[in-house]
C-alpha cells in the first residue's frame, strides 16, 4: 500500500454531448466515457495503457492530469483522497503529475526557451531550463522559434514540459509520435531512467510492439473499460495465450496433428521450401518429436501474443472489430467484471 | 486574485501579441484614427455636421473617441478572438490546464494579458492625443478629467477583449470566434442605432425630429445596454452641457456591471473548460 503513488477507486467521467433541441438549444447528453475504473500504480512502475481509438485513453491520462472533473469515484494520491467536491480534483495532483497531451502543435515567435520559462512560472519553480532541454536532446535549438520545429521536435519539448518540477507521475500520450527510431529509443531510454529513479509512469500509445520490455505492467481498456490488467504474463495466462511456440523448418511440412496430439495447432504455413507453425502447449518434447520423424527445423522459439491480439481475446472481438468499429456517443460499457450492464 | 503567477501569464501574452504581425498591421489603423482625429477636431476652424465647433480639450477626446470605439476595440478584438481556441486546437491549453496554476488565476492572466496588449498601444496614442488637443487649442484639461477619460478608454477595451475571450471559449473553429467578436462589434458600433430608432419608434417618438427631448431621453437609456454608448456616457460625464437624463452615477454603474459580469463569465468558462 506505502509503494502506490495513485490509486483510482470507482472512477466514471462522460462526456458531454451537444443534443440540442428546439426548446433548449444548449440540452447535452452523456457521451462515451470511461466506466468503474479501478486501478493503481506503484512507485517506480511503467504502466502501458493500450485501446483503440475512442476507448477511453486520452479522458483516462486527462483525469489523472487534473484537467477534467470526474462525475464518481475516488483518486487517491499517496494513500490521500484528492478528490474535492463536484468532482474537482485537488491542485496537488497536478503538483505531482507531468503530463505530455499526445501531438502539441507548438507555433509561434516565441523561442523554445522561453516557452519552458513560462511553463516554469506557472508552475512557480526555478528550473534549469537548459538541463531539461538537453535531458530531450533540444538544447542546441534552445533559441530556435517554436514554428521552427519539426514535429519531433515539439514531442521532445512537450515531454521537456512534462518533466518540469519533477513529478512523481509521468503522464506520456502517445509519447513516440512523430519520433524517429533514434530519438523513439532515447525516450524509451529516459522512460527506464525514470523509472529506475523512482518515477512511476503511464504510457498511453498505439506502438503497441514498442511497449513490450519497456512497460511492466499493462491496462488493456475497451469502451471505457479495463478489460485486462497486470503484468504481459499474467495477462497472457489468464486469456490462455500462454505456453506457445513457433516453430520454422524447411521441406515439406509435418503432419502436427499426427505428432502432437495433446497440443493445439493454432496457425500453419506451408510454402514449397519452407514451413512456419505456432502451437499452444506441444508438451516438453515437441522439437525432438519433430527432428526424429525426419524434418529440418530451422528455428523455434516462444511466441509472445502482441498486445492486439491480448486486446482481441479479452475483448472476444475480432481486431476489425475493435480497431474500426465506429464508436457510437451513446456506448454503454463492453461488459462489467463487477456487475451486469 | 492576481499574484506572480497571473502576472507572468499576463505578461508572455502581452510581450507575444505587442510583438505580433497583428499589431503591426493595426498601429497604423490606430495611429490614423486617435491621434489623427484629434488632430483634425482640435483643428480651431473646424465647423463639424450641426455647426458644432469643439471649444475645450475634453470635447476633442469625446469626438476622437469614435478613433477608439472604430479602431480601437476592432484591433481588441482581432488580438483576442483566439485567445484560447488557438491553445486549444494545437493542444498547448491542455498543457496549461495541467500546470499547478489554479484556472481562477490562468484565466485572470489571460484576461489582463489581452487587455494589456491593446490597452497599452491605445493609452498612449490617447495621451499623444490629449496632448495634440491642448497644444492646438492652448488649453489644458483637469486632471480628473483626464483621469476619467483614460479610465473610460480602458474598460470599453475590456469589454471588448473579454467578449472575445468568452467567445473564444465556445467556439470549436476560429471562423466561429472571429464571427462572433467581429459581429458583435457590428452590432454595437453601427447596428445600434437601428435598434435605438426602433425602439423610439415603437414607442411613438418622432425618430426624424432632430433633437427630440424624448428621442434623446430613450436614446441615453439605450445606450446604457451597449459598451459603445456606456463608454460615451462615461465621456459626457467630462462634458459640461451634456445631459441625456442619464445620471453619472447610472453610468459608472452600468459600467461596473459591464465589467463584471463578462469577467466572471469568462472565469466560470475558464473552470469548466476541457481540452
Amino acid at each position: 500500500m506505502a509503494d502506490e503513488v495513485i490509486e483510482l477507486i470507482d472512477i466514471s467521467f462522460r462526456h458531454k454531448i451537444p443534443n440540442p433541441k428546439f426548446t433548449n438549444p444548449w440540452r447535452t447528453r452523456k457521451g462515451p466515457g470511461i466506466f468503474k475504473m479501478n486501478f493503481s500504480l506503484k512507485k517506480g512502475k511503467i504502466l502501458g495503457l493500450v485501446g483503440p481509438n475512442g476507448a477511453g485513453k486520452t479522458t483516462l491520462l486527462r483525469i489523472l492530469a487534473g484537467i477534467i472533473p470526474i462525475d464518481e469515484g475516488t483518486i487517491k494520491l499517496n494513500g490521500v483522497d484528492l478528490t474535492l467536491s463536484g468532482g474537482a480534483i485537488d491542485e496537488q495532483l497536478r503538483l505531482n503529475v507531468g503530463h505530455m497531451p499526445e501531438q502539441v502543435r507548438w507555433s509561434g515567435n516565441t523561442s523554445v526557451i522561453e516557452t519552458l520559462n513560462q511553463f516554469a512560472e506557472m508552475r512557480k519553480e526555478s528550473v534549469s531550463s537548459m538541463k531539461l532541454l538537453t535531458l530531450v536532446g533540444l538544447a542546441t535549438k534552445s533559441n530556435s522559434a517554436l514554428d521552427e520545429l519539426s514535429q519531433g521536435m515539439r514531442q521532445r519539448l512537450s515531454l521537456a514540459i512534462a518533466l518540469m518540477g519533477s513529478p512523481k507521475i509521468i503522464l506520456l500520450d502517445e509519447p513516440f509520435n512523430g519520433l524517429d527510431p533514434v530519438a523513439a529509443k532515447s525516450v524509451e531510454k529516459m522512460i527506464r531512467e525514470l523509472a529506475n529513479n523512482g518515477v512511476s509512469i503511464i504510457i498511453s500509445s498505439h506502438q503497441v510492439s514498442g511497449l513490450v520490455g519497456l512497460i511492466d505492467q499493462l491496462m488493456l481498456i475497451h469502451r471505457g473499460q479495463i478489460v485486462a490488467e497486470g503484468t504481459i504474463g499474467d495477462i497472457e495466462s489468464k486469456l490462455g495465450l500462454d505456453n506457445r511456440i513457433e516453430i520454422s523448418g524447411r521441406g515439406k511440412i509435418p503432419n502436427l496433428a499426427q505428432l502432437f496430439e495433446t497440443g493445439d495447432i493454432l496457425h500453419t504455413e506451408n510454402s514449397d521450401d519452407y514451413w512456419n507453425c505456432t502451437i499452444q502447449n506441444p508438451g516438453p518434447l515437441a522439437i525432438k518429436t519433430i527432428i526424429d520423424h525426419g524434418h529440418d527445423i530451422i528455428e523455434w522459439k516462444k511466441k509472445s501474443p502482441d498486445i492486439v491480439e491480448l486486446l482481441c481475446h479479452a475483448t472476444g472481438l475480432e481486431i476489425e472489430d475493435i480497431g474500426m468499429e465506429l464508436q457510437s456517443s451513446n456506448m454503454m460499457p463492453l461488459r462489467s467484471t463487477t456487475e451486469e450492464e | 486574485m492576481f499574484n506572480h503567477q497571473t502576472l507572468a501569464v499576463a505578461r508572455r501574452i502581452f510581450s507575444d501579441k505587442i510583438r505580433s504581425t497583428r499589431m503591426v498591421i493595426m498601429l497604423p489603423i490606430l495611429i490614423l484614427f486617435i491621434p489623427g482625429m484629434a488632430w483634425g477636431f482640435s483643428d480651431p476652424e473646424i465647423i463639424l455636421p450641426g455647426g458644432i465647433s469643439p471649444d475645450s480639450v475634453m470635447e476633442v477626446m469625446f469626438y476622437t473617441s469614435l478613433g477608439v470605439v472604430f479602431a480601437g476595440t476592432m484591433c481588441g478584438v482581432l488580438l483576442s478572438f483566439d485567445g484560447i481556441s488557438k491553445d486549444r486546437f494545437s493542444g498547448v491549453l491542455e498543457v496549461k490546464l495541467s500546470q499547478p496554476m489554479p484556472r481562477q488565476m490562468q484565466s485572470a492572466g489571460i484576461a489582463i494579458g489581452h487587455w494589456s496588449a491593446i490597452l497599452v498601444p491605445v493609452w498612449i496614442l490617447w495621451l499623444m492625443s490629449i496632448m495634440i488637443a491642448s497644444y492646438r487649442l492652448e488649453m489644458s484639461p483637469s486632471f480628473l478629467a483626464t483621469i476619467a477619460s483614460f479610465a473610460s478608454v480602458g474598460l470599453i477595451l475590456f469589454w471588448y477583449v473579454m467578449f472575445s475571450l468568452i467567445a473564444s471559449t465556445y467556439s470549436k473553429d476560429q471562423g466561429t470566434s472571429i464571427a462572433f467578436g467581429v459581429g458583435m462589434w457590428f452590432l454595437f458600433t453601427f447596428l445600434w442605432a437601428l435598434v435605438t430608432s426602433m425602439v423610439a419608434f415603437a414607442s411613438g417618438v418622432n425618430v426624424g425630429e432632430v433633437n427630440n427631448p424624448e428621442m434623446i431621453r430613450i436614446e441615453g437609456f439605450l445606450d446604457l445596454l451597449s459598451p459603445n454608448g456606456v463608454f460615451h456616457h462615461l465621456l459626457e460625464t467630462n462634458l459640461a452641457d451634456v445631459d441625456r437624463g442619464v445620471p453619472k452615477i447610472i453610468s459608472w454603474i452600468s459600467a461596473l456591471i459591464w465589467t463584471i459580469i463578462p469577467w466572471f463569465w469568462f472565469k466560470s468558462r475558464m473552470s469548466k473548460i476541457q481540452p
